[in-house]
């Protein structure tokens, strides 16, 4: 058996620390292990079930501060993705503690997140109009939960027609402004070659 | 002065970086130079910042080498950046049919990156190798793009920015980051008198990864002061970017009865425990290349046939010695471009598949009439038009399926089964051509497979300039693989020259 020499011919790895090489890992270890304690705890001392609101918040919190998208990390898509989680996580407490206030506080929270986002999507279009998507999915889900408000209730919530009222208003200034390159952007993002 | 009238002013361009580099009585050249640069750039500031600046270090690195600033200034005239820099980019790509799996089954910590090195005779110099590569990025538009997620398939789509070539550090092929808006799906690095580009796998295949190389290197050799011709190996920068660079290949076997390829049996896998770190170790075989073509002749077979014996052998002294049903199982790339002469720069390859049982793998001339057989058979175009059609067939038939629903199904699946139905690859890029000019000036091109997710090992291959060069991808610190085939080729009198990362997890 020969002892084969292998000339080294690549620079030394950086050293970088047990920490950042393996943050994510340590940070899930983390987070479900908290998760799991919670429901343990919860499930023995039994009342409330108070772990759902943990594990709820441990989500959002996961969402906003540590998952990254791999594709298309932007910022409209964090911002999404933060309003999504929060608006079920309101509901999820809503549903917990009880009192009825998430059917008034998710919509409101979700129009006034949504004109936010709009207005960062109008301004800087010129840099962001390739990142779109995500709002357009929450404009369509914004109108759609306001329609079907409409044909649902007898007297429809204000907070709902506010939501459909701000999902239009985005789209239609969205397309009066920039027709032709958010045209070019909707055949990219809905092509199925 | 009078009030409020302000003296006229003129920008001054990278003011700090010019007085240190240049005299007094060069600057106001260098400015004038510098704003018409800039009048060819229109990107986000930082970008326009580090472009200038890269124009500036490249002056004054050619100067350094005894050109006239007025002789330098011409070599790297502003008009070679063209609009690329300045005009908006419209130009987007759907995925081909190969490439649409790569990004859905992506994570953190494993991607689809392979890389080509090209190792020059002299030390590679960072400032004219960056200028090379903002002079090719725009020959290669397709190339200057972005990995976006679109509603049904992910797609590339076409950015404007600086492409920086950086200093190597890290693991080759490790995880390449592209989650913000314009961050490109390759990676140009130089170390010593290397110089590598990885490639995000859903862009392009080795073949048309090496045509960027080789077209990059030409350029930089030209900066360089050297004379190289236009040759097979690159693509000329006048010419502009043509249609049948970016055609999906997979579009070209006629439909026919007749669908088959991606099913298989696990593989036998060979002994060591997956490092955390991937991948744990690269190393080079350098081969003389006449050697091992007159021993392929001598026994009758390609190069590719006998390297894939001296794999099954090395392979079967890396798996365990129990007795499995299993085989050993290769993956063989083929280039599909040898049986549809296009000139695309996309994904066109499928693989074949040879496979042996431990038990039948006794020396290297008893195995190598069946590997030979199976090589045969499998890179039949009959064979590969089958696999293509079963592929386009499962895009077509996928094509209305969102990406939210895709994604964690191909995620799931590549990470169940991944490429556990292979004990290793052998990807041969072959003899690569260039003009005899290039040859006297690059020593040698490596190509390095990104590590593998279930096997412990990938092998790559390429020829060029009388050296062959086989490299192994490691997954794991266990180095009965690599001291096996060490011994093998040494046996078969080949005497591999080895070079490498270090062993353990790091370089």
């Amino acid at each position: 058996m020969r002892k084969m020499n292998v000339r080294l011919i690549y620079p030394d790895a950086e050293g970088r620390s047990l920490w950042r090489r393996n943050r994510l890992l340590f940070l899930r270890g983390a987070f479900l292990t908290a998760a799991y304690l919670c429901l343990l705890i919860n499930l023995l001392t039994e009342g409330i079930p108070w772990s759902l609101l943990v594990i709820g918040g441990l989500a959002v919190v996961w969402i906003a501060a540590v998952y990254r998208p791999q594709v298309e990390n932007t910022a409209i898509k964090k911002l999404c993705d933060v309003l999504i989680a929060v608006c079920l996580y309101l509901l999820l407490l809503d549903s917990v503690l009880g009192g009825g206030w998430g059917y008034l506080v998710v919509p409101i929270v979700f129009f006034a997140d949504l004109a936010l986002i709009g207005a960062y999507f109008l301004v800087f279009f010129k840099k962001q109009r390739r990142n779109f998507l995500p709002l357009l999915e929450l404009l369509v889900a914004g109108l759609v939960s306001a329609l079907c408000s409409l044909i649902a209730a007898r007297r429809p919530e204000w907070q709902l027609i506010v939501l459909g009222a701000v999902s239009l208003g985005i789209m239609i200034l969205s397309v009066a402004l920039f027709r032709k390159p958010l045209m070019e952007e909707i055949k990219k993002k809905f092509h199925t070659r | 002065m009078k009030k409020g009238r302000r003296p006229a002013s003129r920008t001054v361009y990278c003011p700090k970086l010019c007085d240190l580099l240049f005299p007094m009585e060069q600057r106001p050249k260098v400015q004038s130079y510098l704003s018409q640069v800039r009048a060819r750039l229109d990107l986000e500031p930082r970008h326009v910042e580090r472009l200038l600046e890269d124009h500036v270090k490249a002056v004054f690195r050619l100067t350094q080498r005894g050109m006239g600033l007025e002789e330098a200034l011409r070599v790297l005239d502003p008009s070679r950046l063209g609009d690329f820099y300045r005009d908006e980019r419209r130009d987007w790509y759907p995925l081909d049919t190969a490439a649409k799996l790569y990004p859905m089954s992506m994570s953190p910590r494993r991607m689809a990156i392979f890389r080509l090195s090209a190792y020059l005779r002299a030390p590679v110099e960072p400032e004219l190798m960056q200028m090379a590569l903002t002079y090719v990025m725009r020959r290669f538009p397709y190339f200057a793009t972005s990995v976006k997620a679109g509603v049904f398939w992910h797609y590339v789509d076409g950015v404007k920015r600086h492409f920086a070539v950086s200093a190597e550090h890290g693991l080759p092929c490790s995880v390449m980051p592209f989650g913000r808006g314009t961050s490109p799906a390759l990676r140009v690095s130089y170390f010593e008198n290397r110089v590598s580009v990885e490639f995000f796998h859903a862009l392009t295949d080795g073949t048309g990864g090496c045509v960027f190389l080789m077209t990059l290197v030409r350029t930089y050799l030209r900066l360089m002061g050297h004379e190289v011709p236009d040759g097979p190996e690159g693509l000329p920068l006048d010419e502009p970017s043509a249609p049948c660079e970016t055609a999906d290949g997979f579009t070209l076997a006629a439909d026919a009865p007749g669908a088959r390829g991606f099913a298989d049996r696990p593989a036998l896998q060979m002994r060591g425990i997956p490092g955390y770190e991937q991948p744990c170790r690269v190393l080079h075989f350098n081969l003389p290349t006449q050697a091992l073509s007159a021993q392929a002749r001598e026994k009758g077979v390609t190069v590719t046939t006998l390297m894939l014996g001296y794999l099954f052998l090395a392979a079967r002294a890396a798996c365990p010695q129990r007795p499995s049903r299993r085989q050993i199982q290769i993956q063989l790339p083929v280039n599909m471009r040898r049986f549809y002469p296009v000139g695309t720069l996309r994904n066109f390859s499928l693989y074949a598949s040879v496979r042996l049982a431990p038990a039948d793998i006794t020396g290297l001339d008893g195995i190598l009439p069946a590997v030979a057989r199976q090589v045969e058979e499998g890179v039949r175009k009959e064979a590969l038009d089958a696999t293509l059609r079963l592929s386009r067939r499962l895009v077509r038939s996928l094509r209305l399926v969102p990406l939210f629903i895709k994604r964690p199904i191909a995620y799931f699946i590549f990470g169940m089964l991944g490429d556990g139905v292979f004990t290793t690859t052998l990807s041969n890029l072959g003899l690569l051509r260039a003009s005899k000019e290039m040859e006297s000036l690059v020593e040698k091109i490596d190509f390095v497979l990104g590590p593998p997710s279930r096997s412990r090992a990938c092998c790559a291959m390429a020829s060029f300039g009388g050296t062959t060069v086989l490299t192994v991808t490691k997954s794991t610190q266990h180095s009965a693989f690599e001291d096996a085939l060490y011994n093998l080729l040494c046996d078969g009198g080949l005497r591999p020259r080895v070079e490498g990362t270090r062993g353990g997890g790091g370089t």
